[in-house]
């Protein structure tokens, strides 16, 4: 996981599976990361080969995180096995996404 | 004497989901695999017997041919090495009809394996064209054809074209079509949404999921649009009914304890 951290965001990429394994921890760490001042937290799931019902939870977590700061979670160019697992889901209606 | 060499396809690039559950020659369409209706093309128009090449798990092949008895033909099962349409020239008997898998008899040759989205297309086109006349279907309103020992909830809403075959099951809620074709024994429970798509026999389809443009079979999930495929290893969303929780084991005894499942689940 790699992170960039701004005064206003923060982006989180390279994040290759999010699974029952290491959604909590990747989650925490993300939290962990964020600064009072970032109210716009970016995920880059360009690279994500796989997600499950964990890691879903995961961004559902954040995006509640983010809510509550009243700032937003992005989605930026999720891999196309991520975008099916949205759409199954139909979270695709519930998180922003910015496709590539 | 063989008068006609059918060659069954292998499984090609972007099928590998789709052709895991069993040989792409027994990929369904409309509940009658592939093989069957070639076969009962060659039996309508006069052939008599021939040969059945396949390089894909020719056990499975083989059980489904019973020596081509069923269509009162005379089949014979060759395994292949390579792809058996790349073989079919060395086995080819003089003045037989060579039959290669990739297309529904009666459309053009070919096609059929160079994508999903191929594959959906076809499936879209018999369900215009023959969607009422396998056994057992009937139509219930217009485009909407659903299988006498199909169980669909009162609550769910089915808009044509759609197919529901035999011994499927639809939750309260669900929205099935345009353009959805449920197989065989599965199960798509309530308020989930199928469309533009296919659903693979005996397979479970979770409570309000969405399916669109995708062929879901087992716990397989290829988007047909854009030929991305995925494995879903969470079995509420997506499962081959045999996997689901146990139950009394027969199969029949699995879906009543889906159902149940669904329905309680939906009124608690």
């Amino acid at each position: 996981m790699k992170t960039l951290s701004q005064s206003a965001s923060l982006t989180v990429s390279d994040l290759t599976e999010m699974n029952a394994a290491n959604s909590a921890g990747l989650r925490d760490e993300i939290r962990a990361s964020l600064l009072e001042s970032q109210l716009e937290l970016n995920l880059d799931l360009s690279a994500t080969r796989f997600i499950d019902s964990s890691g879903l939870g995961a961004l559902i977590a954040l995006q509640k995180t983010m809510r509550a700061r009243g700032g937003q979670l992005r989605l930026l160019r999720p891999s196309p096995v991520v975008l099916q697992i949205l759409e199954l889901t139909r979270l695709h209606r519930v998180l922003e996404i910015v496709p590539a | 004497m063989s008068d006609f060499l059918l060659c069954c396809p292998a499984i090609g690039p972007g099928f590998d989901l789709l052709g895991r559950p069993r040989p792409l020659a027994l990929f369904p369409f409309l509940g009658r695999p592939l093989l069957d209706l070639a076969l009962a093309d060659l039996a309508a128009r006069g052939r008599r017997s021939g040969l059945v090449l396949t390089n894909d798990r020719p056990a499975e092949i083989a059980a489904f041919l019973l020596e081509g008895k069923p269509w009162g033909l005379r089949t014979e099962l060759v395994t292949t090495a390579g792809e058996p349409a790349a073989e079919a020239a060395q086995h080819l008997p003089a003045g037989a009809e060579l039959v290669v898998l990739d297309h529904l008899p009666g459309a053009a040759p070919g096609g059929l394996w160079d994508a999903p989205a191929a594959l959906f297309a076809a499936l879209s086109s018999e369900l215009g064209r023959s969607g009422a006349d396998r056994l057992g279907i009937v139509q219930t309103q217009p485009g909407v054809f659903v299988h006498r020992r199909a169980r669909v909830s009162p609550q769910a809403h089915l808009s044509g074209p759609c197919w529901i075959g035999e011994g499927a099951g639809i939750g309260p809620g669900a929205e099935i079509g345009p353009g959805a074709i449920i197989e065989q024994h599965s199960l798509v429970d309530a308020q989930a949404t199928v469309v533009e798509s296919f659903v693979g026999p005996e397979t479970y389809v979770g409570q309000m999921t969405e399916l669109r443009q995708s062929f879901a079979w087992g716990s397989g999930l290829v988007k047909w649009s854009t030929g991305s495929q995925t494995e879903v290893t969470d079995r509420f969303l997506l499962a081959a009914l045999g996997t689901r929780a146990p139950t009394d084991g027969s199969f029949l005894g699995r879906v009543k304890a889906a159902w149940k499942a669904a329905f309680s689940s939906a009124r608690d």
